[in-house]
C-alpha cells in the first residue's frame, strides 16, 4: 500500500451570522501538508479554529473554500471513500451507553463493512485490556475505560488516519498513558497518520509536529524541538509591581522586548544576562524571577500573546514591546 | 444495507431494554380506551344500530397506539444526537438513505409490535380476533407506522431537545388524531370540520384501519373509500420518507 499523505490547501471557513451573532471566519486560508505516518498535533485556544479544522478533516463539515486531498482522493468528491480510511475519537462520547462494550463494537464494525467481526473485536479487546469488560454496559464503565472503548471502535476498521479531538481530556495520567500506548502499538504494526488536538503540553511534545492555530490562522508548524530552539536560549518571566516601568527599564538597560502575559512580564533572551546584574538593577520591585528553557507553551505565548489553557486575550492594558 | 440493519436492530434492542417504555406505551391507550369507552357508551348511539361506543372507539385507540409509538420512536434520534452516538454514525461510510431507513424501519417495527399486542384485546371490543384479521391489519400497521415514523423523523431531526419535541408533537399529533374519526364519526360532524379533516393524513389512516377491522381483503379492495384512503396513506409514506431523506442529507446540527 502506497504511503498516504494529506494536503490541505487554502482552506477557509466562515460560520454564517444570525440575528444574534455576527458571521465569524473560523479558518483563514490554511495550507498544510501532513506526511505519511506522522503524528500531528493542533494547538490553539477556544476559537482558534482547530475544532472547525478537525470537523472538516473528519468529514462532518464540508469545506467551503479550498481543498483537502487525502492521497489521491478529494474530501468533497470522494467523501465516502475517505470515510473508510478514517477512525475518529470525538471530544464528546460517541458510544451508546445502554448497550454493552461488545455490542457497540459490533455495530461499528458492521457500519464499516468489516467481515471478520468476531476475530477483529476479540483481538482488539485483548490487547486493550478490555477483555473482561466486554459484556458491561458502556454507561457503567469508568471514564478511562470508556475512552479506551472509543479508541478500539475507531481502530477497528483499521483506518489509515486516526483523528482524535481532545481524546484524553478528563483522564488521569495513568489512563492517558494507556490510551497513547495503545495508539503506539497500532503504529508499530502499520503506517497510521494521527491528527490530534489537546490542551496538554506533554502530549503535544510526544508528537512529530505541532501546528499552532490562532484566530483561524496557522501561525506555524514544525517539530516541537525545532520550534523551541527557534525561540531563543531562555525565557525570563518577572513578577512584581509596576510592570510597565520594569518593561521600560529592561528595554533600556538590557535591550530586550517584554510582553505582558497573565499578569507577568515575559521576555525571550537570545544572549545570556547576568542574574546578579538583574537583581541589582530591579531590586525589590521584582517579586519573583523565573528563568527557563523555552517550552511549547512559551512558543505558543510568543506567537499568540496568550497561554494555551487561557480564555481569550490576556493583554491587559496593551502589550508592552514585542508580542502584539 | 448494513447501516439499515445495524440501526434498525439497535432501535428494537433499546426498546426492549426499557421496560418502563414498554409498559407505559401499552398501558396508556388501554386506560384511555377503558375510561372513554365506559364514560361515553351511555350517550353514544350509532345511527343504524351499529357498534356501541366501546367497539367504535377500539380501532381509534388501535390507531392512536400505532401513531404515537411510531412518532415517539424518533425521540431516540434526539437522544442519539445529545448523547453523541449520532456523530459517529454520520462520519461512517454509510449513505444518509441508509441512516434514515434504519431509523424508520426500527421505529416502524416497534410501532407495529405495540399495535399487534393491542390487537389481542380486540375480542373485548366485540371484534373477533382471527388470523385473517391479523393478516389484514399487520401490513397496514407497517404502512401507516412507517409514514408517521418518517413524519416524526423530519421533526426530530431539527428539534433541539426531547422536551421541545414532545411539546411540538403533542400539539400536532393529538388534534390530528382527534379529528381523524377515532373519537367520533366524521360523517355526522359539521361541514367545516369535515373540510378541515379532508387534509388530515391521520383521517385516511383511520379509515384504512377501521374498515380493515371488519371487512375481508376482497371486500376492501372493492370499497372505493378504502382504496382512496389506502392510496393517500401510501402517498403520505412516500412524501414523509422523501422529506426525511432530504433533511438528513442537509447539514446536521452541530
Amino acid at each position: 500500500m502506497a504511503a498516504l499523505a494529506i494536503e490541505i490547501s487554502n482552506l477557509s471557513h466562515t460560520y454564517p451570522g444570525s440575528r444574534r451573532s455576527d458571521a465569524r471566519q473560523a479558518l483563514k486560508e490554511i495550507s498544510l501538508q501532513i506526511r505519511p505516518g506522522e503524528r500531528l498535533v493542533f494547538l490553539g485556544p477556544n476559537g482558534s479554529g482547530k475544532t472547525t479544522l478537525m470537523r472538516i478533516l473528519m468529514t462532518s463539515l464540508p469545506p467551503q473554500s479550498g481543498t483537502v486531498r487525502v492521497g489521491d482522493l478529494d474530501l468533497v468528491r470522494d467523501v465516502s471513500r475517505i470515510r473508510r480510511q478514517l477512525g475518529v475519537v470525538f471530544q464528546r462520547p460517541a458510544l451508546d451507553g445502554s448497550m454493552t462494550v461488545v455490542e457497540n463494537l459490533r455495530a461499528a464494525a458492521r457500519l464499516y463493512g468489516i467481515t471478520d467481526i468476531k476475530n477483529r473485536i476479540d483481538s482488539y479487546l485483548g490487547r486493550s485490556g478490555l477483555e473482561g469488560r466486554r459484556r458491561d454496559l458502556v454507561k457503567n464503565l469508568s471514564g478511562g475505560l470508556a475512552r479506551r472503548v472509543e479508541l478500539v471502535k475507531a481502530l477497528l476498521p483499521k483506518p489509515r488516519i486516526l483523528i482524535l479531538d481532545e481524546p484524553t481530556s478528563g483522564l488521569d495520567p495513568v489512563a492517558r498513558r494507556g490510551f497513547w500506548e495503545q495508539i503506539e502499538a497500532e503504529r508499530e504494526e502499520r503506517e497510521l497518520i494521527v491528527l490530534v488536538t489537546t490542551h496538554l503540553m506533554d502530549e503535544a511534545e510526544q508528537c512529530d509536529r505541532v501546528a499552532i492555530l490562532h484566530r483561524g490562522e496557522l501561525m506555524t508548524c514544525g517539530e516541537p524541538g525545532q520550534l523551541r530552539a527557534e525561540m531563543g536560549a531562555e525565557v525570563l518571566v518577572l513578577e512584581g509591581e509596576d510592570l510597565k516601568g520594569l518593561a521600560q527599564e529592561m528595554k533600556e538597560k538590557f535591550q530586550v522586548d517584554c510582553s505582558l502575559v497573565d499578569g507577568a512580564l515575559r521576555m525571550t533572551l537570545s544572549q545570556e544576562i547576568s542574574l546578579d546584574q538583574l537583581r541589582r538593577q530591579l531590586g525589590s520591585r521584582m517579586r519573583s524571577l523565573t528563568l527557563s528553557h523555552p517550552s511549547l507553551d512559551d512558543v505558543f505565548v510568543e506567537l499568540t500573546g496568550q497561554h494555551l489553557g487561557s480564555q481569550g486575550s490576556l493583554s491587559q492594558d496593551g502589550l508592552v514591546g514585542s508580542g502584539d | 444495507m448494513r447501516a439499515i440493519s445495524v440501526l434498525a436492530r439497535r432501535e428494537v434492542v433499546r426498546y426492549f431494554r426499557q421496560p418502563s417504555r414498554l409498559v407505559g406505551s401499552l398501558a396508556q391507550p388501554l386506560l384511555f380506551w377503558l375510561f372513554l369507552g365506559a364514560g361515553f357508551s351511555g350517550s353514544f348511539r350509532s345511527a343504524d344500530g351499529g357498534p356501541g361506543y366501546t367497539e367504535f372507539l377500539y380501532p381509534g385507540i388501535l390507531l392512536m397506539m400505532l401513531l404515537f409509538a411510531a412518532v415517539y420512536s424518533t425521540i431516540t434520534l434526539i437522544e442519539d444526537r445529545t448523547a453523541g452516538f449520532l456523530q459517529g454514525v454520520l462520519v461512517a461510510p454509510v449513505s444518509r438513505l441508509g441512516v434514515v431507513l434504519g431509523k424508520l424501519i426500527g421505529g416502524t417495527a416497534i410501532a407495529t409490535f405495540q399495535a399487534t399486542v393491542f390487537l389481542l384485546v380486540a375480542p373485548a371490543a366485540g371484534i373477533a380476533l382471527t388470523g385473517q384479521l391479523a393478516a389484514t391489519l399487520i401490513p397496514l400497521f407497517l404502512l401507516v407506522g412507517m409514514g408517521f415514523t418518517a413524519f416524526g423523523f423530519v421533526i426530530a431531526w431539527s428539534s433541539e431537545s426531547v422536551s421541545g419535541y414532545h411539546a411540538v408533537m403533542s400539539v400536532v399529533m393529538i388534534p390530528m388524531w382527534m379529528l381523524s374519526g377515532a373519537l367520533f364519526p366524521m360523517e355526522s360532524s359539521s361541514p367545516w370540520l369535515a373540510a378541515v379533516t379532508a387534509l388530515n393524513p391521520v383521517r385516511y389512516a383511520m379509515v384504512v384501519v377501521r374498515k380493515a377491522c371488519y371487512e375481508s381483503v376482497p371486500d376492501l379492495m372493492r370499497d372505493p373509500d378504502f382504496v382512496l384512503s389506502l392510496a393517500v396513506t401510501a402517498a403520505w409514506l412516500i412524501l414523509t420518507t422523501a422529506a426525511a431523506v432530504y433533511v438528513a442529507s442537509r447539514r446536521p446540527k452541530a
